[in-house]
C-alpha cells in the first residue's frame, strides 16, 4: 500500500496520534465519571476498616468520596497507607491537616489547594478525623 | 505485550536498515511493518486496561505520575509511527526510514521508562 506520499502520511500520522490521545483521555473521563457514581458502594465492601457511609456525618461522607477520588491512590482505599502513610489516629490539628492537604509536602505529597476548594478540604479533613482505631 | 511487539518491530526495522545487502532485508522490513501495527493496536488495550486499573487517572501522583509522564508520549509516538508506516507501506525512502527509526528509538525509550515505572508501581512498594 504505497498510495500516500511520505509528507501526507506524516500529517495523517500526527492527526491520528492526536485523535488516539484525545480518545483515550475521553475514555479516562468516562471511567472517572463512572467511578464517581459507583465508587462509594464499591469501596465500602473492600475497605472494612473504614467507617460505612451511613455512620458518617454529611461532611465526612462527602469527604470520604473526595478521599477515594483524590487520596486513595497513595494512602490506600481504607486509608491504612500504601505509598503514602496510614492516616488513622493522626495526632495533628485540623488546621495542620488542612494545611498539608492544600500546600502538600515538598517531595512527598502533591498540593491539592488548586484542585480542591475550601469546603472540600474541610469535608476531607472531617473524614480524616473519623479514621480511628 | 505492546512493549515487546514495539521493541521487536524496532529491532527488525533496524536490522533491515543496517543489513542493506542481506537477502532477508525485505522480510525484516515486513516483520517490522506488521509488528509495529499490531503493537500499536495492542497499545490501545494496554492503555485502556491501565486506565481502568487507575480509575481513569491521567496524571496521578508518585509512581503513577512518573509512569504517566512516559506512557502518554510513548502511546502518541507509537500510534503516529504505526499510522505513518501503514500509510507509506513497507518500503519508505531511505531518508524517511532513517527518521522513522530515530523517532522509533525515542518511542522505545519512553515505552521502556513507562514499563519500568509501571513495574515499580506494582512491585516496588
Amino acid at each position: 500500500m504505497k498510495n500516500w506520499s511520505e509528507g501526507k502520511a506524516s500529517l495523517a500520522a500526527i492527526c491520528a496520534s492526536g485523535v488516539a490521545l484525545a480518545a483515550m483521555f475521553g475514555v479516562a473521563s468516562v471511567i472517572r465519571h463512572g467511578e464517581s457514581s459507583i465508587s462509594i458502594p464499591t469501596f465500602a465492601t473492600s475497605a472494612q476498616a473504614a467507617m460505612k457511609p451511613a455512620e458518617l456525618t454529611a461532611d465526612a461522607a462527602q469527604g470520604r468520596h473526595l478521599f477515594l477520588m483524590n487520596c486513595a491512590h497513595c494512602h490506600g482505599d481504607n486509608a491504612r497507607g500504601d505509598e503514602g502513610p496510614d492516616l488513622h489516629n493522626l495526632h495533628r490539628s485540623d488546621a495542620r491537616i488542612h494545611e498539608v492537604i492544600t500546600a502538600g509536602i515538598k517531595g512527598e505529597m502533591p498540593s491539592f489547594g488548586k484542585k480542591l476548594g475550601e469546603p472540600e478540604v474541610r469535608e476531607l479533613t472531617a473524614y480524616i478525623r473519623t479514621l480511628q482505631g | 505485550m505492546p512493549i515487546a511487539l514495539i521493541f521487536a518491530a524496532a529491532f527488525f526495522d533496524a536490522l533491515a536498515f543496517f543489513c542493506r545487502r542481506s537477502p532477508k532485508r525485505g522480510e525484516f522490513k515486513a516483520i517490522g511493518y506488521w509488528l509495529v501495527i499490531v503493537g500499536a493496536l495492542g497499545s490501545f488495550g494496554a492503555v485502556f486496561s491501565g486506565l481502568v486499573l487507575s480509575k481513569g487517572t491521567i496524571g496521578g501522583t508518585g509512581a503513577v505520575l512518573r509512569h504517566h509522564y512516559f506512557v502518554w508520549p510513548a502511546f502518541t509516538l507509537i500510534i503516529g509511527l504505526a499510522m505513518w508506516r501503514f500509510l507509506v507501506g513497507r518500503d519508505p525512502s531511505r531518508r524517511a526510514f532513517t527518521l522513522y527509526l530515530a523517532i522509533m528509538l525515542v518511542g522505545c525509550s519512553f515505552m521502556g521508562a513507562a514499563g519500568f515505572f509501571g513495574g515499580e508501581m506494582l512491585l516496588g512498594r
